[in-house]
């Protein structure tokens, strides 16, 4: 088992492989911005719930909750889970067990490398598309949420982009591999590391 | 052939409605040589939640489901028709008015391709607070968890604060006093232990609530005539003493929770018929919302006049 | 049922073992399970467990200990908690290792999860231990092992959700976890000394002069604590005031967290950029594993695998205290692979009544479950602990998992000093409670 490679330096590869992989790093870059402002207004709206219900104790005026807090921040959650996983994949951070990968090296591990890209878009590329269908279905049916009334299509079309970015980068992850170009780029890595 | 069929449950096991459906199919298991064998999964483990149950079973994801029907409000609005505001006083009404909703549910179960097999309601309902209040004044602004917006919208119109708090965040938050009280039925008070946080108990009936255990009809349909006739004929035959249970429990749960040191403190008339003048905006706009249960409702309350 | 247990076991540690991201691993077998032994139509079951996984409430707390780890990462907290506790832990054999410990012990009274009292305390500590050199190896697993008490040490998530499923009173449970939970401190506390007088190498040489402190600056250091205590406040102050649920807290914590680097003149423009993608990405690496996991957990309810592996339990017969061996066993096994919340809620319905019938108490169990949770936690391959201390660190799995294994034997022990002397976790909640 190993670290994920933040040694490989990323370089300017050029060609069609490298415009997919730019393509796909564009996409996850503002996907994983779209994310952070999911954790930013999940943050306010609890902080908004905590206060009203505070304020309201003194004046009768203010309201005692939102009413949709524990709705909306579930579903600002989830976003963010998943509009950020394409960029976290390129970045090198998501978890996986490199024990033999990384002890075979050079070739093999390229080898390794390309054959769980190719599992990464085995299983992401039907989970973006059943989402999507998941949400048009829910479209059609008119289907709303049980506390809001919100259109519940709404939450799931915003899952269903998280999972077709970080299918889009899985496809473009294959491609780089194959194409023998760096497939992290650490420099993405912002979560805070010590070493 | 033996028939494996998976029933989901949100409910925890430990909850009457579950235990009521590991009834339901043993029953069903005997009635049909075991030809029919269905497997409950509670507390949700199945993967489904309260509101996605309906779709679950139409769809096919799971065969049959215990649902929990006013929760189904997202799918039609007219699953809400038994939260109607203070229609109904007793299981009795209910009963009553069952005769004419139960139609109107069981065709609204055809369309999400499904068959109610039984339905049994959720006990009564109360409001527990920390405060004694003799008018309707004293429920001013006390900040109160409803399960649903039905609920919130109800309790909010008598005057206290509202809000929707998950089960699992409700029970610190009383202990820390971020919310004062709780609408809910008894069971779900023994549940909580409210005695450990909530001193008096209002009988309020603010609202009725049924659980409807359905079957996918592609799944029912695949049945042989002699098993389905058998299925209908056990779920007809149990769900009178269903019902019992749910009312027993309502008892006993309010058996428990005095004897744990709780207070019931019933409403007087003049109370009464407050609350219900404050909650009829609620019931005016959910008719406005959902015009087709109007006549349900009325149709039931012209069969009272005539008894 | 033997054939499906073993092509889960078989497939997913394969696709793990060739390198796959564990997350992807899980969602795979999930798929290939559902695919050839449930008849369900997976392209419309998984998009519903999705959407209903990653719209959970309860796991909302989550994130926001995240982004209030991102916010105190970048404040000068570590620096402070060292100079006001270092005084102090220095008086031990070990030395500044007892702060991972204490540290944990503090943040896991704010946070209601493990893997968020590691992150925060791990953010915190670790970078002064290895900057200060102390050896990794103790250092590491002190902290994987000490983070664990967040569950354990109210609030908890997983008491929570314990309190529910099981029908018990969650403020029993919450009050029956601060002995087990200050004890297990101590014992950690304990092995720190025992091994570093067995091993003097692991604290470096320069910390060894540190007891010769004067006690009035060992008090005046104290005052740098004042920040932690400020968010202890904000946290715990805001929960037990009645200001806030333990979510709502999470978010009074991120609210402070942001007070303090703001006051600390730490925030800068690139800093907030920073935080906020390093927040988006820990919540991702978590998200994908937890949405794994819970999709794994809910078809192998639907096979019902967890209830034929308790049953066959069942029909051994064993002794009370048996059991609850072969129930570690089972939990250590299933722990490797399942997230802690899927575990519980798949295991529970058949493994609770027979350990009441066993002549176990509900809340007693409850702790136990939590115990095996965190076990869980610092279990390979899917270890939510291990996962934080990689993004925190940088170390491969196989270091942290063997630097920790003192530690999850210290637990297991724990656990079954619990069985044999259950007044331990009901005597708290009996006296306060009756
Ligand atoms: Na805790
Ligand atoms: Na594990």
């Amino acid at each position: 088992m190993n670290e994920p490679s933040r040694s490989t330096e990323f370089s300017e590869p050029r060609g069609p492989a490298a415009a997919l992989q730019g393509a796909a790093d564009m996409v996850s870059l503002g996907a994983a911005w779209a994310a952070g402002i999911c954790i930013l207004l999940l943050t306010l709206l609890v902080l908004l719930d905590i206060f009203l219900a505070f304020f309201s104790g003194f004046m009768p005026s203010v309201p005692t909750s939102t009413g949709i807090g524990w709705e909306y921040s579930a579903y600002l959650m989830g976003s963010s889970f998943l509009l950020g996983s394409g960029m976290t994949l390129r970045a090198g951070l998501q978890l996986r067990v490199e024990v033999l990968m990384s002890s075979l090296g050079g070739r093999m591990t390229r080898f390794f490398e390309g054959l769980s890209a190719a599992l990464g878009v085995a299983v992401t590329v039907p989970l973006a598309l059943w989402l999507a269908r998941f949400c048009y279905r829910t479209y059609s049916y008119g289907e709303v949420s049980q506390d809001s009334y919100t259109p519940l299509w709404i939450p799931q079309l915003v899952l269903a982009i998280g999972a077709a970015v970080l299918a889009f980068q899985m496809v473009a992850r294959l491609v780089t591999c194959l194409a023998g170009h760096p497939v992290n780029r650490s420099s993405l890595g912002a979560a805070s590391a010590i070493e | 052939a033996e028939t494996q069929l998976r029933l989901s449950d949100v409910l925890p096991d430990s909850n009457f409605m579950v235990k009521n459906a590991i009834t339901f199919a043993e029953a069903v298991k005997e009635a049909t040589d075991g030809e029919v064998v269905i497997t409950v999964g509670a507390s949700g483990s199945l993967g489904f939640k309260g509101p996605d149950q309906l779709g679950a079973v139409r769809d096919g994801l799971v065969d049959m489901a215990d649902i929990n029907i006013s929760q189904q409000v997202g799918i039609n609005p007219l699953f809400g028709a038994e939260g109607v505001p203070f229609l109904v006083s007793s299981m009795d009404e209910l009963r009553d008015y069952h005769a004419f909703l139960r139609p109107e549910f069981e065709k609204l179960a055809e369309q999400n391709n499904q068959k109610i097999l039984y339905m049994v309601p959720s006990p009564a309902q109360y409001v527990y607070l920390n405060e004694k209040v003799d008018d309707i004044e004293g429920f001013r602004g006390i900040i109160v968890r409803g399960a649903d917006k039905n609920t919130v919208d109800i309790i909010t119109s008598i005057g206290m604060a509202g809000v929707v708090v998950p089960w699992g965040e409700l029970l610190p938050a009383l202990a820390s006093g971020r919310v004062k009280g709780v609408a809910t039925s008894a069971t779900s008070g023994v549940d909580g232990k409210f005695w450990e946080f909530l001193e008096y108990i209002y009988p309020t009936n603010h609202t009725w609530g049924s659980n409807a255990v359905t079957i996918n009809l592609d799944t029912w349909n695949s049945l042989s005539a002699e098993d389905r006739a058998a299925i209908e004929k056990v779920a007809a035959d149990l769900e009178p003493g269903f019902w019992d249970i749910s009312r027993e429990g309502d008892l006993a749960s309010i058996q428990t929770m005095t004897e744990n040191g709780m207070v019931v403190v019933p409403l007087s008339d003049d109370l009464k018929a407050e609350i219900a003048e404050r909650a009829k905006t609620v019931q005016d706009v959910f008719f406005e919302r959902v015009p087709a249960a109007l006549p349900i409702v009325e149709a039931y309350r012209a069969s009272l006049g005539k008894n | 049922m033997g054939a499906i247990v073993a092509s889960l076991f078989a497939f997913l540690f394969g696709t793990l073992a060739l390198g796959a991201w564990i997350g992807i691993a899980l969602l795979t077998t999930a798929i290939g399970l559902g695919w050839f032994f449930t008849g369900i139509p997976i392209d419309k079951l998984f998009p519903q467990y999705i959407f209903n996984i990653l719209t959970t409430p309860d796991l909302v707390a989550l994130p926001l200990f995240i982004l209030m780890g991102e916010f105190l990462f970048r404040t000068k907290l570590s620096e402070a908690l060292f100079t006001g506790l270092a005084p102090w832990a220095g008086l031990l054999p070990g030395r500044l290792l007892h702060v991972n410990v204490v540290g944990c012990s503090i943040f896991a009274a704010i946070s209601g999860s493990s893997a968020a009292t590691t992150q925060v305390v791990g953010r915190m500590t670790l970078k002064e231990l290895l900057a200060r050199g102390y050896s990794p190896e103790i250092a590491i697993g002190s902290l994987a092992g000490a983070g664990t008490l967040g569950f354990l040490i109210p609030p908890s998530t997983v008491m929570i959700m314990y309190g529910v499923l099981a029908n018990e009173s969650v403020l029993r449970l919450f009050t029956a976890g601060f002995i087990p939970g200050l004890l297990l401190s101590a014992v950690f506390g304990a092995w720190i000394m025992l091994r570093t007088t067995l091993k003097p190498e692991l604290v470096p040489e320069s910390e060894r002069a540190m007891r010769h402190m004067p006690l009035r600056d060992r008090i005046a250091a104290l005052k740098d604590l004042a920040p932690a205590l400020f968010l202890i406040v904000c946290v715990l102050g805001s929960m037990y005031g009645g200001l806030a649920t333990p979510s709502e807290a999470a978010a009074l914590g991120v609210l402070g967290a942001f007070a303090v680097s703001l006051s600390q003149g730490a925030l800068t423009l690139r800093g907030l950029r920073d935080i906020l993608l390093g927040a988006v990405q820990t919540c991702s690496v978590m998200g994908v594993i937890i949405l794994g996991a819970s999709v794994l957990g809910n078809i192998t309810s639907i096979l019902g695998i967890p209830a034929a592996v308790a049953s066959t339990v069942t029909e051994w017969n064993l002794s009370p205290i048996v059991l609850i061996l072969a129930l570690i066993v089972l939990y250590l096994i299933l722990g490797t692979a399942l997230e802690g919340f899927s575990m519980i809620a798949t295991t529970l319905p058949v493994v609770l009544p027979l350990v009441e019938a066993a002549g176990f108490d509900k809340v007693w169990f409850g702790i136990f479950i939590v115990l095996v949770v965190e076990m869980a936690q610092i279990t390979p391959p899917v270890a939510f602990n291990f996962a934080i201390i990689q993004n925190i660190t940088g170390r491969s799995t196989a270091f942290i998992a063997r630097v920790t294994f003192p530690f999850l034997l210290i637990m297991i022990g724990f656990v079954i000093l619990l069985a044999l002397f259950p007044g331990i976790v009901t005597f708290l909640p009996d006296l306060l409670l009756g």
